[in-house]
């Protein structure tokens, strides 16, 4: 009997002790993370065109609370596509551009889309374009006539902007 | 020492080493699961204590690089408190299956936990997008200017 359970534990300390050595290897892991962006955007809420304004500056679109980005880590903000002003009562429209402080308008009613590209710092954060780590906008109408072609109403639309974060190369 | 009581230190000495060396091997075997990497946090920002200032003229909406859905972490998406507008958060992947979408989220208020509609295989859904649709606080429910952030999905099951 005695010999028995001497035998079943040699055994078992015999089955044991290779999943001790395997896990005492001497392999070591490195880990390290890598940490992910996160940022504020601040878009203007709204905003009330007075009829007759042929351009005026609505506000900034800025980001703040950078953070993970690097030299190599930027990011992209761009005005998306957007409708023109409508009312819902009459079946008149209004043209108009959003216009920035690069020089770039984009058009009510059309496809394209303008952006601008943040570049990362050292310190995590997104470094300014012309002191501003956004950018100013500002309404453009796109002819006079179009307050005059307008019917009586409120009319009324919603811009939306995209970020993305993203990798830069070469710099 | 006789031999009956040579054996019995024997096994002795056989018993303590089997339980040395089974809690020692299975002490390394765990260990070094616990050690894998922690996910980064991805909880809601803390609630701030100071005084809040509101601002009615522009719209905090919260950026991410990648979202980790687990089912091991609850993830929620907050309105930053300064806001004066309601968020209706939409998660949807890159051809536009919706994937999630939350309540009216007020400002300071968390979302519900994100819990998929469908399952998605552990995996890495690139140019993932949360959309931020942002409304007035009144019985009109106006929606306001709002911003779509691409971003990486890590499904983590």
């Amino acid at each position: 009997m005695k010999k028995s359970l001497a035998f079943l534990m040699a055994a078992a300390m015999m089955t044991s002790m290779p999943l001790a050595v395997c896990a005492t290897s001497g392999q070591t892991t490195l880990t390290t993370v890598v940490p992910e962006a996160s940022y504020t955007l601040n878009v203007p809420a709204n905003f009330t065109i007075e009829y007759g304004a042929t351009m005026v500056e609505i506000g900034d679109v800025t980001i703040t609370n950078a953070d993970g980005f690097s030299p190599y880590k930027g990011l992209k903000l761009t005005r998306k596509a957007f409708d023109h002003l409508r009312c819902d009562d009459v079946d008149t429209h209004i043209e108009f551009g959003i216009y920035d402080n690069h020089g770039d308008t984009t058009m009510s009613g059309s496809n394209r889309e303008h952006g601008i590209q943040l570049s990362g710092n050292d310190e995590g954060g997104l470094t300014p374009i012309e002191g501003l780590v956004g950018e100013k906008i500002y309404f453009k109408l796109s002819d006079e006539s179009q307050w005059a072609k307008a019917k009586t109403g409120t009319y009324t639309t919603t811009l939306e902007f995209t970020t993305e974060v993203v990798y830069l190369e070469n710099e | 020492m006789n031999l009956e009581k040579k054996k019995d230190f024997l096994i002795l000495i056989l018993l303590i080493l089997t339980i040395l060396s089974a809690g020692t091997a299975i002490y390394f075997a765990f260990s070094r699961e616990s050690t894998a990497v922690t996910p980064i946090e991805q909880s809601a920002e803390a609630v701030t204590k100071e005084p809040v200032v509101k601002n009615s003229d522009s719209i905090a909406i919260p950026g991410y690089e990648a979202l980790v859905i687990s089912k091991n972490t609850e993830l929620c998406l907050s309105n930053p408190p300064q806001n004066m507008c309601y968020f209706l958060i939409t998660l949807s992947l890159e051809d536009g299956t919706v994937l999630w979408q939350s309540d009216y989220v007020e400002p300071g208020g968390i979302s519900d936990p994100i819990t998929l509609n469908q399952e998605l295989p552990n995996s890495t859904y690139p140019n993932a997008r949360l959309k931020y649709s942002c409304f007035t606080m009144d019985e009109a429910l106006t929606p306001l200017n709002g911003a779509e952030t691409k971003l990486t999905l890590r499904v983590q099951n």
